[in-house]
């Protein structure tokens, strides 16, 4: 019996060695481990602050290395290494912040202890609030590392009390240049048509 | 009786509304319509379009005696038989570049006439199939695990509808297709009805899937099910030793492709390949996004798929009157703007003529568009796709903590978890949130697992006992454990993985 293909089905016959190669290196490639793929390094922003309590300011206590290990367009997972704070506990907080070194209030904090092992995988989600926008993403230019020991008394109840006012923490910052996808029905774009050669002049003849 | 089709026009049954015109059609002149067309119409009139010649002039003003009418004999349907070609490109007029490949319509572009060409009837079948999808419920894509006695996790029976998305609005411009393609052939004596519905089938489809050794599929475990009817959708059915090479080909963009090779039952008739496509993230996938004339300038249309698109252009087809194209689209582009799932967008449509809105000639208004990449989204989809599948069994873990604080003096505890069922793909061990123990004597979830069928619950939890003075004591393995229920945490268990602590 003969069979009849359509010239779409031609075209996409055509292409069948091109997609059986990409098929093969898709399926091959998925075969190497995760510990292959290069994790990215967040590069230190060495300001005021930081200069002077940080590296510069000669002391033990510093985030040895803050490494993108994951991420997709509402999140990232950022592993931290720390040097030094051996001397009491401590808690880590992360921020992300805008531009303008603001923190973002769509991107919710993220707090932990700081583990013996002095290595700590934090994760930073996108969460909007219930405010309409007419942009489709935010963009992020910093994270903020925040270290400070764990402590009651007089200093953890004012920090309890002002919020995200740092009084004995250190903070580290770093570049994270990344455009967050917002989504759901308080998006609301605008779309300006434009015609198409002749398409404005038609009538109902 | 050339210029008997040139007068010809269309009317369009549509399920609800038009019902009534059939009847009056049928009354106006029921020497030629025969019984069996009636029925057929009145069982599903969506399916069917009727092209009729001028019909109210023979019963209310003949010039001429008109010719004896057909018999029932005469006109009676015998099958499809010949194939009657239209080149939808020769009937369809666009200023906009169109690719090859875009489906303005998606009706097969070969249709058959009847082995009894008087009979009128024209026999469709789709252009393509799709993995079907919809808003409300999402991809018709089942993955079921099988038991993993074998050893082999990947082993899975795929269930998948794929429809040719035919709409009531592809068979209506399928038919002013064919009228046009008709009036430029030598007409068929006596034939005053047109009829389109769909070919019947010898049998079920026939499936060949591209690249099929590396989904570890046998083509002796493929089925697939006979349409009654080629505008509805098929499934299609098939154990897999692979899962995983499916799902990355799925995720990558690639997806799973092949052809339907159909058999129009009929006297001499070709088996007829057409190809179907699996893929989540595609516009084949999606369809035409449509747009309600009613409404689409005031009330904002939504992204309801779970991915970006880019609104590419807003086109209008519309049925023509006069010269050499039946239909044509006009276009309107949207600036290639990028919507994210679930957001909405305003069209703001000042250059569009306000009358398009509500005249009968334009048969669509749709959006074009591509669908953009997006890592969130394929994770949300994957767990919806494989967290769902039946046969795979979701289980909570429950820890009972009993007097670990109390015994270690430990200011807290965590508790880390893990597991390949973690994943719901079972493609790689992941962690499940940390548990902290501040007090004896309570109860925490430990975060969910996701079983396949036939295998059994297993993760693995790993303790650390952090003391006032900040030292840590952790455990000296992941305890594994096969009961999601009973799991305590106390000093058995504390002698037992943590002994580098003692009291």
């Amino acid at each position: 019996m003969e069979t009849i293909n359509n010239g779409r089905f031609l075209a996409f016959k055509g292409n069948n060695r091109f997609r059986s190669f990409v098929l093969f290196s898709i399926l091959f490639g998925s075969c190497w481990p995760e510990f292959l793929m290069a994790q990215k390094d967040l590069k230190p922003v060495m300001d005021e602050t930081a200069a002077l309590l940080g590296d510069l300011g000669g002391s033990a206590n510093k985030v040895q290395r803050a490494s993108l290990t994951k991420e997709d367009e509402r999140m990232v997972m950022i592993s931290l290494t720390f040097a030094g704070f051996t001397d009491k506990s401590y808690k880590v907080r992360a921020y992300a912040l805008n531009n303008r070194k603001e923190v973002m209030q769509e991107i919710t904090p993220v707090e932990v202890e700081m583990p013996k092992s002095k290595q700590v995988d934090i994760t930073l989600n996108l969460s909007e609030g219930g405010k309409t926008v007419s942009q489709k993403n935010i963009v992020s230019k910093f994270l903020l590392i925040r270290v400070q020991p764990v402590e009651g008394g007089l200093t953890g109840i004012l920090e309890s009390a002002v919020g995200d006012i740092s009084l004995n923490g250190l903070d580290y910052v770093f570049e994270l240049d990344k455009k967050w996808m917002l989504m759901g029905a308080n998006v609301k774009l605008n779309v300006k048509l434009i015609p198409y050669k002749n398409a404005a002049s038609i009538s109902p003849g | 009786m050339k210029h008997h089709f040139c007068k010809i026009f269309v009317i369009f049954l549509l399920p609800c509304c038009l019902t009534a015109q059939v009847e009056k059609v049928a009354k106006m002149d029921t020497r030629y319509m025969k019984s069996t067309l009636a029925q057929d119409t009145f069982k599903n009139p969506a399916r069917f379009l009727v092209l009729t010649d001028r019909i109210s002039d023979y019963v209310t003003k003949p010039v001429t005696p008109p010719p004896a009418p057909p018999t029932a004999e005469e006109l009676e349907r015998e099958g499809p038989k010949g194939i009657e070609t239209v080149e939808w490109k020769n009937f369809i007029g666009a200023e906009y570049p169109f690719p090859n490949s875009y489906p303005l319509v998606n009706i097969y572009y070969q249709m058959f006439g009847d082995a009894n060409p008087k009979s009128g009837y024209y026999y469709y079948l789709p252009s393509s199939y799709n993995l079907k999808w919809s808003a409300v419920s999402g991809y018709s894509l089942f993955i079921k695990f099988l038991s993993s006695t074998s050893g082999n996790k990947g082993e899975a029976t795929v269930t998948a509808e794929l429809t040719p998305n035919i709409s009531n609005k592809d068979l209506s411009m399928a038919g002013e297709l064919l009228k046009a393609n008709l009036m430029n052939k030598p007409a068929i004596p006596g034939v005053s009805v047109l009829s389109l519905v769909s070919a019947p089938l010898m049998g079920p489809p026939k499936v060949s899937i591209n690249q099929i050794s590396s989904f570890g599929i046998d083509p002796k475990d493929i089925s697939v099910t006979r349409p009654s009817n080629l505008a509805e959708p098929i499934t299609i059915n098939w154990k897999m030793s692979n899962v995983e090479n499916l799902m990355t080909a799925l995720f990558e963009n690639v997806g799973l492709s092949g052809n339907l090779f159909l058999q129009p039952a009929g006297q001499n008739m070709p088996e007829i390949s057409i190809p179907f496509n699996l893929k989540l993230n595609d516009q084949n996938t999606f369809g035409k996004f449509e747009l309600d004339p009613a409404t689409w300038r005031t009330v904002p249309w939504i992204n309801s798929a779970p991915y970006p698109v880019i609104l590419k252009n807003v086109h209008v087809i519309k049925s023509m009157s006069s010269g050499t194209k039946a239909l044509t689209v006009y276009t309107w582009q949207a600036g290639n703007i990028e919507v994210p799932p679930g957001a909405q967008a305003s069209f703001d449509a000042s250059s569009v003529p306000a009358w398009i809105d509500n005249n009968a000639t334009i048969q669509r208004i749709w959006v074009e568009y591509d669908v953009n990449t997006c890592n969130y989204c394929d994770d949300k989809v994957q767990n919806n796709l494989i967290g769902g599948a039946k046969g795979t069994r979701s289980r909570k873990l429950t820890f009972d903590v009993f007097d670990p604080i109390s015994y270690s003096g430990a200011r807290m505890i965590k508790i880390k978890i893990r597991s390949v069922q973690a994943d719901p793909n079972t493609r790689s061990k992941m962690d499940l949130p940390t548990l902290t123990v501040h007090a004896d004597g309570i109860t925490l979830e430990g975060g969910t697992i996701f079983v396949p069928e036939g295998s059994d619950p297993e993760f693995e939890y790993y303790l650390q006992l952090i003391m006032p003075d900040g030292t840590i004591y952790e455990s000296d393995y992941w305890e594994v454990s096969k009961d999601p229920d009973t799991n305590i945490i106390g000093q058995a268990l504390i002698k037992r993985l943590v002994k580098s602590f003692h009291k």
